[in-house]
């Protein structure tokens, strides 16, 4: 989807809202990481994660219906992460109770359910990693994408990030492989980060209420990782 | 543009490591073993022995975030890399075997086509199985990376054996055997359907046992059925890649490359430099094949020079110049025939299959084999038949028959030959003869121009590899490494150049630059001294004054003149250059501002801080304007300005800068980027010099911790960074940790730098110091004296460095009590550093107050006021009232003032110090502790006894707890609250803590201490007191001779053991032996009482002793008159508490001379003074003074 600068997620999520096909599908695109991660993660080693995909396809269903969630959905109430997980949330206990009323539970597995509904708390961190790994992907798309259009510095940028984070190499031996001083490596690389948190603040900001501390926002985004 | 103010760098990193490193934990294959030892509880295990040809070399062990388990294997350190991949030496738990595992680029997990092509290549070598082909064991995924394991070859790269051949004639049947194997698995291959298309010598494997392996088919490809990669597809998205992106490495055409074009193109046939893959097929691998057999017979490839011609040289297929070598190389004609054919542009034109070039070169070699078999047959049969014709002596053999078994040698034929016969075959062999010299000779033109050719390249190559080893030896570079080998050839290289091995001056002046750089950063300046001078000599004659190298040469020898300390010559250099760069390039060239820099330092070193501040500022001026402000270079020039402005103790101001430094750092390069830890260095550095250790501490250790990691253990970085954390546990009190971080990088730098280098040698002062902390004298000498003795032979005598260790000794010197070798030393040091620094300067005001120190040992107080005065107003001025040093300074002015009775002005600095250091470094630590210790002795002196005896209980379990219960410390403030205990009347308690201070004391620090000597002196006092005058007598015996001998007859100490020494013979009625003694008291009192520096307590001992001196004849009352008037009106000056005892001496006095009446005046004022309860001796005196007077008046 292009944007346009002043775009928000709130922009997009009205245009779901309103039944505009282009808007429907980045939503999708743009929240499906972070949804199925969370109920992959909550459903891990369990019967329940074969209906990832289902569940996934509801949390969509919930929001983008009519009268469903993006239509009630205000600005004037902040975050749509929490909005978000309060609806992959009530997803993923119907599913739950489902499976209970089925009998597609294993005896042990009913245990864990009473662990899953009183730990609020962790399914709240265990969806904002998805969160904010699904913003994090987006920030690498958005950063490549840039990257890459300044041309041969900018790929070099990117493989410099690919060699040091990837593989673990360390810039005086990125720079012996590229045969250039160690110095411009490190400045490339400084240019990278920034770029990159460039992107990164970029991503965040489309996403967060107006008005935000941007800067916070990334912040705990990326402590949201660890 | 963005930045990230409230990220930190570790926040920013791990978002960078989640994007483009390891995201997708996957939970790689367990390990059966594991399985089975649950269920068995043992796990089986079969080691066999180790293969005979070793182990695999390692050349790059693992980073500290590298994953090192995948599932049953261990992962090892890497063994090599490539383009999509690396390959680390695993091993497989349960199978107990070596493996080489293949692990695809993080970068790559994502890339389909990456992704199917590294699959397939596993799948190829896991199907394909032939004794020539690597098996594959195992395809596998590790945190979301695939990976699959392989055989492990122990054993040589082709490429490596045909590079390490003299020439290409060497060895060449083997190698063609070593050619046919590769060509008989090929053909094996191609029999599956599968092409390599990477075929080249670096890819084929020849093990310990000379098995022949071809390696790395991930450029493979199926040709006929099952598993096709989808090549248009990815053709296309390789093609969208860019060359930079794809190029595996830089080169000169001999790596392979991913991309629209895969493979190498120094091997590669036409069809595939031009991307047409679907043109590619077993045709394409008998061209790498020819290709390969065409650098066994010339020495190299078909296409030779930078990738980007061979390329070009390759799509054209230009074999011109392959085949002018292959027609000069000797090699036998069917063999350059055969290679010619394979190395056909048309595909068509080639042998069809890898098994038609197989079939050739087995031929060729059996054929030869056949003609060696023949000519050792032949040649045994000829042995045979000249045996038998020496038996026979027939002549019946003809000429052609003896030529051809090789007899010619044999005279005894030559003479029974034919004549006729042997003209003509003389004619023929002539002719002959002269036809292969003349090609012989062409032949050798030629073969000498590929030599000569080589040789050149050779030895640029050489060059190359020598100056970047040599420079591999700077600790820097070496990054902890053993180096010996490496400093064995430096050595050996610095001799060959001294001998004139070298023959172009030019090619001279360049090694002897690199060697006497790296002699330099190695701190053995002689040997730099020997090169860089040298080197800049013949650039000079040669290249001019203004060339570049020329130049730099110049920077060279100044920096050498710099760690030599010569920095006055350095500096004419550094401003030469400077100059000339200025006039040449202009102010705003970097090489320009680097000589600036040059000059800012020297000027620093000089102390000539406005001038370096200055020029800094200019540096950092043009920096900002060519590079911008938060340029790295711009950083170091401020980061300069910070440590410069730390150096003068504008500590506000080098704090602000290096925070500032630090947060743009971290933002921009991560906080792992070297400089950034250097600036944290520096802020911890700081902290400390400032006297925040609590801050000061954790820092140092995280910046250690993440130096240990970034650079390794063995780093000097590291080592450095240690010894900054020693420093700062040492000024904590902390020495029992700091020793082992000491001893350790002196190990280390013992090892790696050699013992004369400057790291070293801080190393060695630091322990000296650490060890003199300690009180271990001995070792504190030892440690002091090698750094001295080696400072001043390495870079003089005069060196700041050299002047510090001197220092350090005279410390050494002074706690031994050599005063007088000490007093020379400071005294000459502080000349020295006048001098050299100005008067303002720290290391001056450390020896001047060393040098006070001193004076105090040696009895010399005012000389000792004087210079501390003098110090505290200039430390407080420069540092603060709050820094270390000040309050150190102001300590031991209150304790001199403590020491002359001057109580009053003592109390209020120590109470201020032992407030601030209780703030600053805790209510433990050693210096608050000595702090404590002072304001003990004065209430006590105050007579404030409970709280005296308050601190003093506080004080000694805290001093044995710190620094152990036999410190010299511990047992001194033991032996005050002893005294206390006396003053207050607890005389058995106080004798025994006295007896048990003075065993430890005799144990720990001899008899011949100062503090053992004043335990003596109060027990023997106490002795005296408690009226045990035998054991009085007994500690004075033993405790006066070793006072005369150790702190002199004048010395006060020594008069106070004289006194009680006669008071106990007094006593025990041995007045023969008091008489002497009284005299020499009395003569003491006459010559030390009479100046302007009188004691007030010691004139009022004189009177009383003159009123009551057991001998008649020394008695003396109008002196004692005078005397105790004396003692009066000074403690009356100085509103002393002691003046009721002089006044009662007075009113004796007075008595005794008979001025009665002015003696009841005087004994009322001394009772209306006296404490309570103090004398009631006082009293009894007013009550006899009083009848007296009332008996003079009723006579």
């Amino acid at each position: 989807m292009s944007r346009s600068p002043s775009d928000t997620c709130w922009t997009v999520l009205r245009a779901a809202a309103h039944g505009d096909a282009a808007a429907r599908s980045t939503f999708s695109r743009t929240y499906a990481v972070a949804i199925r991660s969370f109920l992959a993660a909550r459903w891990r080693g369990r019967l329940l994660e074969g209906e990832v995909d289902d569940a996934a396809q509801e949390v969509f269903v919930e929001c983008l219906k009519p009268s469903g969630v993006l239509e009630r959905a205000d600005e004037g109430r902040g975050d749509f992460r929490g909005l978000l997980f309060g609806v992959a949330r009530n997803v993923a206990r119907r599913f739950e109770d489902r499976a209970v009323a089925r009998g597609r539970l294993l005896p042990e597995d009913s245990a864990w359910l009473g662990q899953v509904a009183a730990d609020e708390p962790g399914q709240a961190t265990l969806f904002d990693r998805g969160w904010a790994q699904a913003l994090l992907r987006q920030t690498k798309r958005l950063h490549r994408e840039r990257a890459l259009a300044d041309g041969l510095a900018g790929e070099r940028r990117i493989e410099l990030l690919e060699r040091r984070f990837g593989d673990n190499e360390a810039i005086r031996e990125i720079a012996a492989r590229w045969g250039v001083p160690a110095q411009d490596v490190h400045n490339a690389y400084r240019k990278a980060r920034t770029e990159f948190y460039g992107c990164l603040r970029e991503v965040v900001a489309f996403h967060a209420p107006p008005g935000a501390d941007l800067d916070a926002e990334c912040r705990r985004l990326l402590a949201c990782l660890r | 543009m963005a930045d990230d103010p409230h990220s930190t760098p570790d926040e920013l990193d791990a978002g960078l490591a989640f994007a483009y490193g390891d995201d997708s934990a996957a939970a790689p294959a367990p390990s059966v073993l594991e399985r089975i030892g649950e269920v068995t509880g043992s796990k089986p295990r079969v080691l066999l022995k180790e293969e005979a040809a070793g182990d695999t070399p390692i050349l790059k062990p693992l980073g500290p975030g590298e994953r090192r388990e995948a599932g049953k294997y261990v992962v090892q350190g890497e063994l090599g890399r490539g383009g999509v991949g690396a390959v680390h030496k695993g091993h497989d738990q349960d199978l107990g075997r070596d493996v080489a595992m293949k692990f695809l680029h993080a970068r790559y997990k994502d890339d389909p086509g990456i992704l199917h092509r590294f699959v397939e290549e596993a799948q190829i070598g896991g199907q394909l199985q032939h004794p020539g082909i690597v098996p594959v064991y195992d395809l596998g995924l590790v945190d979301g990376k695939p990976f699959f394991t392989m055989k492990l070859v122990k054993g040589q790269t082709l490429a490596r054996k045909l590079a390490v051949r003299a020439s290409p004639t060497e060895d060449r049947r083997s190698f063609l055997a070593i050619f046919e194997d590769i060509c008989q698995t090929l053909a094996y291959a191609h029999a599956r359907g599968v092409v390599h298309r990477d075929l080249k010598p670096a890819n084929i494997m020849i093990g310990s046992f000379g098995e022949v392996q071809v390696v790395d088919w991930g450029m493979g490809k199926v040709l006929r059925q099952g598993g096709v990669a989808d090549e248009k597809l990815a053709a296309e998205r390789q093609a969208q890649l860019s060359v930079i992106e794809t190029v595996r490495s830089g080169g000169h055409g001999t790596q392979s490359l991913v991309g629209s074009m895969m493979g190498t193109p120094a091997y590669m046939p036409p069809e595939q430099a031009r991307g047409d893959v679907d043109a590619m097929d077993e045709r394409s691998d008998v061209f790498a094949l020819g290709a390969i057999l065409c650098e066994i017979l010339t020495g190299k490839p078909p296409y030779v020079g930078e990738t980007e011609d061979v390329i070009g040289m390759a799509s054209l297929a230009k074999l011109d110049d392959a085949h002018a070598r292959l027609d000069a190389c000797g090699a036998e004609p069917e063999m350059v025939e055969l290679t010619k054919r394979c190395l056909m542009p048309a595909p068509a034109a080639r042998p069809r299959s890898a098994e038609v070039v197989a079939k050739a070169v087995h031929d060729h070699l059996a054929a030869a084999e056949a003609r060696v078999h023949e000519a050792r047959v032949e040649a045994a049969k000829a042995k045979v038949r000249a045996a038998s014709l020496k038996r026979t002596q027939t002549l019946g053999i003809s000429l052609t028959a003896v030529i051809a078994i090789g007899l010619a040698a044999s005279t005894w034929f030559w003479r029974a030959a034919d004549a006729a016969a042997k003209s003509e075959k003389e004619a023929k062999l002539a002719a002959v003869a002269s036809a292969e010299t003349a090609r012989e000779n062409e032949q050798r033109a030629v073969e000498q121009t590929a030599v000569a050719e080589r040789e050149l390249a050779r030895a640029v190559e050489i060059k190359t590899l020598i100056t970047d080893m040599l420079k591999g030896i700077q600790p820097e570079q070496a990054q902890g490494r053993d180096i010996t080998l490496l400093r064995e050839i430096l050595d050996t290289a610095a001799a060959r150049l001294a001998e004139g091995a070298i023959q172009d001056e030019l090619v001279a002046a360049e090694l002897h630059g690199v060697i006497g750089g790296v002699y330099n950063s190695l701190g053995l300046y002689a040997e730099a001294e020997r090169h860089l001078p040298v080197a800049l000599e013949i650039r000079e004659r040669v290249l001019g004054p203004e060339d570049e190298l020329t130049l730099k040469s110049a920077d060279g020898v100044a920096v050498l003149r710099v760690s030599q300390g010569h920095y006055a010559e350095a500096e004419e250099l550094f401003l030469r250059t400077l100059e000339t760069r200025e006039r040449l390039f202009g102010e705003e060239h970097e090489d320009t501002i680097r000589s600036m820099s040059f000059v800012a330092a020297v000027y620093s070193r000089q102390d000539r801080d406005a001038e370096s501040l200055e020029l800094s500022r200019r540096i950092l001026e043009l920096q900002r304007e060519s590079l911008g402000d938060d340029h790295e270079d711009t950083l170091v020039t401020r980061q300069n300005i910070a440590s410069h402005l730390m150096d003068h103790a504008r500590y506000a101001e080098a704090e602000a800068a290096y925070l500032e430094i630090i947060e743009l750092l971290e933002k921009q390069s991560g906080a792992d980027h070297p400089m950034t830890i250097v600036t944290r260095g520096n802020l911890a550095s700081l902290y400390e010099s400032m006297g925040r250790y609590a801050e000061a501490e954790p820092l140092q250790r995280q910046v250690h911790e993440q130096r240990r990691r970034v650079l390794g253990p063995e780093h000097p970085q590291t080592l450095t960074g240690q010894l900054a954390l020693a420093q700062v546990l040492v000024s904590l009190g902390k020495r029992d940790e700091a020793e082992p971080y000491v001893l350790q990088a002196l190990e280390v730098q013992e090892r790696l730098l050699g013992p004369d280098h400057p790291d070293t040698l801080r190393s060695v002062g630091m322990l000296g110091t650490i060890c003199l902390q300690q009180n271990k004298m001995a070792e504190a000498e030892a440690y002091h004296r090698r750094a001295y003795e080696t400072r001043k032979r390495v870079l003089g005598e005069e060196h700041g460095n050299t002047l510090a260790s001197l220092g350090n000794l005279a410390i050494v010197y002074q706690e031994t009590g050599r005063y007088a070798e000490a007093e020379e030393v400071y005294e000459r040091l502080s000349e020295l550093q006048l001098h050299a620094f100005g008067e303002e300067h720290p290391n001056l005001i450390g020896t001047r107050l060393n040098l006070a120190s001193l004076y105090e040992k040696q009895g010399r107080p005012l000389e000792a006021e004087s210079v501390y005065h003098e110090s505290m107003v200039v430390q407080e001025r420069l540092f603060g009232a709050k820094h270390p040093d000040t309050l150190l300074t102001k300590h031991k002015l209150a304790m001199l003032y403590l020491q002359q009775d001057r109580v009053d002005e003592a109390a209020p600095l120590v109470l201020e110090c032992w407030e601030v250091r209780k703030e600053v470094l805790g209510p433990d630590h050693e210096k608050t502790l000595d702090c404590l210790a002072t304001l003990a002795r004065v209430r006590q002196v105050e007579e404030r006894f409970d709280e005296a005896q308050a601190l003093f209980e506080q004080l000694v379990p805290a001093l044995a707890r710190v620094l152990g219960e036999d410190h010299p410390m511990t047992l001194g403030n033991q032996g005050n609250l002893a005294m206390l205990y006396h003053q207050q009347g607890r005389l058995e308690e106080a004798e025994d803590l006295f007896l048990r201070t003075l065993e430890s004391q005799k144990r720990s620090i001899g008899e011949e201490h100062e503090f053992t000597l004043g335990t003596y002196t109060n027990l023997g006092n106490l002795y005296l007191e408690m009226g045990r005058y035998q054991e009085a007598a007994e500690m004075f015996e033993v405790s006066l001779p070793i006072k005369r001998r150790v702190l002199g007859e004048d010395h006060p100490w020594t008069g106070f053991a004289l006194q009680g020494l006669m008071r106990a013979y007094l006593s025990l009625g041995r007045f023969d032996e008091a008489l002497p003694l009284q005299r020499e008291v009395l003569e003491r009192a006459f010559t030390e009482q009479e100046g302007e520096d009188a004691d007030a307590a010691a004139l009022n001992e004189f009177a009383w002793l003159l009123l009551n001196a057991d001998f008649e004849r020394l008695r003396d009352p109008e002196r004692a008159l005078e005397f105790a008037s004396r003692a009066c009106a000074l403690e009356e000056a100085r509103e002393g508490l002691q003046l009721w005892m002089f006044l009662d001496t007075l009113a004796s006095a007075q008595h005794a001379t008979g001025d009665t009446t002015a003696a009841v005046a005087t004994q009322k004022r001394a009772l209306e003074l006296m404490p309570e309860g103090a004398d009631e001796g006082v009293q009894e005196r007013l009550e006899e003074y009083e009848a007296a007077l009332e008996d003079d008046s009723n006579d």
